[in-house]
């Protein structure tokens, strides 16, 4: 079997009593993109800075093209690493930080000079190169923390948060251009953030990770179509995802659920066969906004009814929260559709997007 | 219940001018958001409004009285902070009566009012104790409820919700609006992120370096932007702004540029027959009104490179190149394509909007 | 501001009134106490550096104007305190920052009984240093001093009459000076060092310099301005070194370890030459001050 360029084996860190990585597998293939995803707290960090070798390994063992790197020195494993909070030597400009793993690698400065030089013009901060780094903004610090990262060649390059103190339209540019620049060099790339979008954004896959366990790796589509649990499927798109509680029972053909306020009858055979691994009658119903329907009247008897209690508008689209029961269901619409608060509404929703999840384990169902 | 009139309001900080020449109205009941980058001023102006700055000259008024001369607590107006500041060795209960207590309210109302406020708020089971122990959208709950137990004719609010995560900004925000709603009480909200100017305001004021951009209702300023300024503020992506030519070819009005020919839509036709041609113009137009084809489409249609593609779940964002110009389009999820293939684009006509080149100004 | 609206409010004038001038009543103290104690001294000093004013003469003073100062150079002894003390100076604070750099990197790292070891390191500072010239008048002790006992044990020799002999008389001072203030530098050096965020080090462990190179790029260059600082402070102190010549040798043999300081102090308080000694004391403070000029010149340049 081929090994991947990072191999994480049962990998476990501790700190104290407090585990913050339990039992990791994971693997990172060559000229692969991987995001660990997940909130603060979750271990992704931590899981970064072992690979990097800036923390101990508790427990496991972390391999970098096939050699065991648990015992090995930051710089004996052929790593570059883009830090969140800069990390930038504060005593040298911004190109003589650029610079800096070059040269302690006793590269002619010519040499040097020409790949700065590069990469500063990719990343647009050719302009700030002669100042220190007190003189920058966070995010030309971070951009210019990103570049002496990325000036020289390492078998793989972790990010931690490498975009978080961009202002929205630079962190969209140097997403689409640390895209690009994966592509085309074949960089192998591990890249930490708590920012779903960039990581769907950009990722080849996603590893999502809570409270320093790993819930699900996949390509970004997997990730977000079919979440393998609740807490993924929540913490994967923007609005959040709507979770039901429902009892659920079979009719002859259809699956009958039955929630606060609402009764559905549907009839799939992906869903008849999750529902029948339901380990009571009760689960949780999975429904995005954008996969629900918003009409003016019953349009089918499968249609939920529901009364508008919030209209927001975000310019492209608009999310309508429809309070069905004790339920507030949010609807991501056009920004054309108009209702008003108080306003009577029907939802409707196809099976095909419906997940079902496991009351008790959170599990996805439909798995 | 009041309104609040800015009037020329400056504010200078030594050399720097933070807030130039300012005015602005909060009518009676409204919600005001005050959107722009750091630096913009935001923050000063409301600060001024609360109090806690000297206003440098200009005159701010609440419920018609001009409160220049007056200490932050004799303006009747209650502020929300970023950081929550709440104070660590208070429980809930007494950091939403501290204010009551300052104002010597009786501790029988102080009680009757910290619990009706934390009704609303749904924080009735959190009144006993410490901030330390609730967590980041508890404690600002926890502060809303603070500046809502107050009586206050102007509630003041700082980017309340910058610290909260995406699910619980998302959620608080909703609370917000509902609240709004139901108090009908004048807000003053400041908050550099669109989406929340968006849903949350009934008119927003766009800032930049200290001065107005525009001011108009969301779908004015999402629709009509006053100036380029204001089109790459709002929006994710942004408004695309491409740089081209107005002019005239074979008898017909163009945009034009290396990359493309377009025709002028028909409700700028009257705007560009007006100008001195050849004129230095960036047509504006959103992500999402644009459509993509793999194959040439009619005459209109503009040829465009793939420079990258970003899934986002639910839709993804394609990115091309159209001459100097990185476009971005909102297009479905099962759309695909290599980096450095060959597109065509069809840009939806009444959504285009054409800004100045120099000035930045919306022409149309 | 506008101040038509603005009711006049009695209490207000006041605030108003202690508003503008409290800095000036929060300052007023210190400029009595600089001029009474400091700028008043100064100027008498300046004055009688250009009188002959002979106290155990009954000539009354008079102006003589430069002769003082024209004396000093051409005295073959302030000449010879002046070598003296530019030894004691550059080997001396030489050894103090080359020994604290050392030893506040040792301490920069974890380990044991850190806190117990960086407090142990404080009790030569805090020792007055009319005791430390003590402790080393007794540990120099030809005969009964340890370290001629060690020397003697060790079978390295006799031992030295290090404090009476020309050869060891300066030597032994600055090793006594060293051994007071090195600790001073140590702390200082190690604060800086502290400063310095750790994750500075994490980037250059990535990035892949060696140790030897994290401390020629990253950790030296940081301390500089530390250093300089450090060195400022102890520059300007041994230049004035009195207390462990006075205590340890008087100077002596002969002149062979007089300070400025204290040939200084021996013409003022022993020959009673209150001209020439002031005439003294002021070219040391333009010297002190052209130093110090100089070094915070270069601390400014850093940050520039």
């Amino acid at each position: 079997m081929a090994m991947g360029v990072v191999v994480l084996q049962n990998v476990w860190k501790k700190y104290g009593d407090v585990e913050a990585v339990k039992n990791l597998n994971l693997e990172c293939k060559e000229g692969e993109f991987l995001a660990l995803l997940g909130p603060s707290g979750c271990g992704k960090s931590s899981t970064l800075r072992m690979i990097a070798g800036l923390e101990r390994i508790t427990l496991g063992s972390i391999f970098i093209d096939g050699r065991e790197v648990n015992a090995l020195e930051p710089r004996q494993r052929d790593i570059a690493m883009a830090f969140e909070a800069y990390a930038l030597y504060p005593h040298l400009t911004a190109y003589e930080n650029i610079a800096f793993p070059l040269r302690v690698r006793g590269m002619r400065e010519q040499e040097v000079d020409r790949r700065v030089r590069e990469i500063a013009d990719t990343l647009d901060i050719g302009n700030i190169l002669d100042r220190l780094p007190r003189h920058l903004s966070g995010g030309q610090q971070q951009r210019i923390s990103f570049a002496r990262a990325m000036v020289r060649p390492a078998r793989v390059y972790l990010m931690d948060e490498p975009l978080s103190h961009l202002d929205a339209k630079q962190r969209s540019q140097l997403r689409s251009e640390l895209k690009r620049l994966h592509r085309f060099k074949g960089l192998t790339i591990v890249f930490v953030t708590h920012d779903q979008i960039e990581a769907m954004a950009m990722a080849d896959r996603i590893a999502v990770m809570n409270l320093g366990v790993l819930q699900q790796v996949g390509t970004p589509l997997e990730v977000f179509n079919h979440p393998k649990n609740l807490f993924v499927a929540n913490f994967v798109g923007e609005p959040p995802i709507n979770l039901l509680s429902v009892t659920v029972r079979q009719e002859g053909q259809d699956i009958l659920f039955t929630g606060d306020g609402f009764m559905i009858a549907m009839r799939d055979g992906r869903l008849a066969a999750a529902a029948a691994k339901l380990s009571t009658s009760k689960g949780v119903l999975g429904i995005r906004p954008m996969h629900i329907a918003l009409h003016r009247e019953s349009v089918s008897p499968h249609s939920i009814p529901g009364n508008v209690t919030l209209y927001e508008g975000l310019g492209d689209t608009a999310v309508v929260t429809v309070q069905v029961g004790g339920n507030a269901v949010r609807v991501e619409t056009s920004p054309d559709v108009s209702v008003s608060i108080g306003e009577r509404v029907f939802l409707q929703f196809s099976a095909a997007h419906v997940h079902l999840f496991d009351q008790d384990t959170g599990e996805n169902l439909l798995h | 219940m009041a309104e609040v009139v800015l009037k020329n309001v400056v504010k200078r900080y030594g050399e720097l001018e933070a807030v130039s020449n300012v005015s602005f109205e909060c009518r009676n009941g409204e919600f005001l958001v005050l959107l722009g980058p750091s630096g913009a001023g935001k923050t000063s102006t409301l600060k001024m409004i609360a109090g806690l700055e000297k206003i440098t000259s200009g005159q701010v008024f609440i419920g018609g009285r001009e409160v220049n001369g007056l200490e932050p607590r004799q303006r009747r107006v209650a502020m929300v902070f970023e950081n929550y500041a709440l104070y660590p060795h208070l429980s809930v209960f007494d950091n939403i009566a501290s204010p009551l207590k300052a104002a010597g309210v009786a501790p029988g109302d102080i009680e009757a009012r910290v619990k009706h406020v934390a009704k609303m708020l749904q924080i009735e089971q959190l009144l006993d104790r410490r901030p330390a122990h609730l967590s980041g959208g508890q404690q600002q709950r926890v502060s809303f409820g603070r500046a809502l137990a107050k009586e206050a004719d102007v509630y003041l609010m700082d980017e309340p919700l910058s610290h909260l995560d995406a699910k619980l900004r998302h959620e608080t925000r909703g609370e917000l609006k509902r609240l709004h709603g139901e108090l009908g009480t004048s807000t003053i909200y400041v908050t550099h992120d669109f989406r929340e100017a968006l849903a949350l305001a009934d008119r927003v004021v766009v800032l930049d370096k200290g001065s107005i951009q525009q001011i108009g209702t969301p779908a004015e300023v999402y629709d009509q932007p006053a100036n380029d300024f204001v089109a790459d503020l709002i929006g994710e992506p942004p408004m695309n702004l491409i740089g081209c030519v107005a002019t005239q070819l074979d008898g017909s009005l163009c945009f034009a540029s290396d990359a493309f020919s377009l025709r002028v839509p028909s409700h700028a036709v009257d705007c560009v027959r007006g100008m001195t041609l050849p004129r230095q113009v960036r047509i504006g137009i959103r992500p999402t009104h644009i459509t993509v084809e793999l194959r040439p489409a009619g005459e209109d249609s503009v040829r465009a490179e793939v420079y990258v593609l970003e899934p986002l779940g639910a839709l993804s964002i394609l990115t091309v190149k159209l001459g100097a110009d990185l476009v971005k389009i909102r297009v479905p999820e099962d759309f695909s394509a290599e980096i450095g293939d060959q597109v065509w684009l069809r840009f939806a006509e009444e959504k285009i909007r054409v800004f100045d080149a120099e000035s930045g100004h919306r022409l149309v | 501001m506008n101040r038509v609206t603005a009711a006049p409010v009695k209490g207000r004038d006041f605030n108003s009134w202690i508003d503008k001038r409290l800095p000036v009543l929060f300052v007023a103290p210190v400029v009595g106490i600089l001029l009474t104690l400091a700028i008043g001294p100064l100027l008498f000093i300046f004055i009688t550096s250009f009188m002959s004013w002979e106290l155990v003469s009954a000539a009354a003073p008079q102006f003589i104007w430069f002769r003082n100062y024209l004396n000093i150079v051409l005295d073959s002894r302030f000449w010879n305190a002046m070598k003296n003390t530019l030894i004691l100076l550059v080997g001396g604070v030489g050894l103090q920052l080359v020994l604290g750099l050392i030893t506040a990197l040792l301490l920069n790292r974890e380990f044991k009984l850190k806190r117990v070891v960086t407090s142990l390191f404080l009790i030569p500072i805090t020792i007055a240093p009319v005791v430390v010239g003590f402790q080393w008048r007794v540990i120099y002790h030809e005969s009964f001093g340890p370290l001629n006992y060690i020397i003697r044990m060790l079978r390295l020799g006799n031992g030295f009459a290090w404090l009476a002999d020309t050869r060891t008389a300066l030597f032994s001072i600055l090793v006594a000076e060293v051994w007071q203030w090195t600790p001073f530098v140590t702390i200082v050096l190690l604060a800086g060092l502290q400063s310095i965020s750790p994750r500075v080090y994490e980037a250059a462990n990535v990035d892949g310099a060696t140790p030897w190179q994290v401390f020629r790029r990253v950790t030296l260059p940081l301390l500089k301005p530390t250093i300089i600082i450090v060195a400022l402070f102890r520059v300007m102190d041994v230049f004035k070194i009195f207390d462990l010549v006075f205590l340890l040798t008087g100077g002596g043999p002969g002149t062979a370890s007089e300070s400025v300081s204290l040939y200084t102090y021996i013409n003022g308080f022993r020959y009673f030459s209150m001209g020439y000694a002031t005439a003294l004391a002021v070219i040391q403070l333009l010297i002190v001050t052209i130093i110090c000029m100089n070094l915070v010149k270069m601390m400014k340049v850093r940050r520039a």
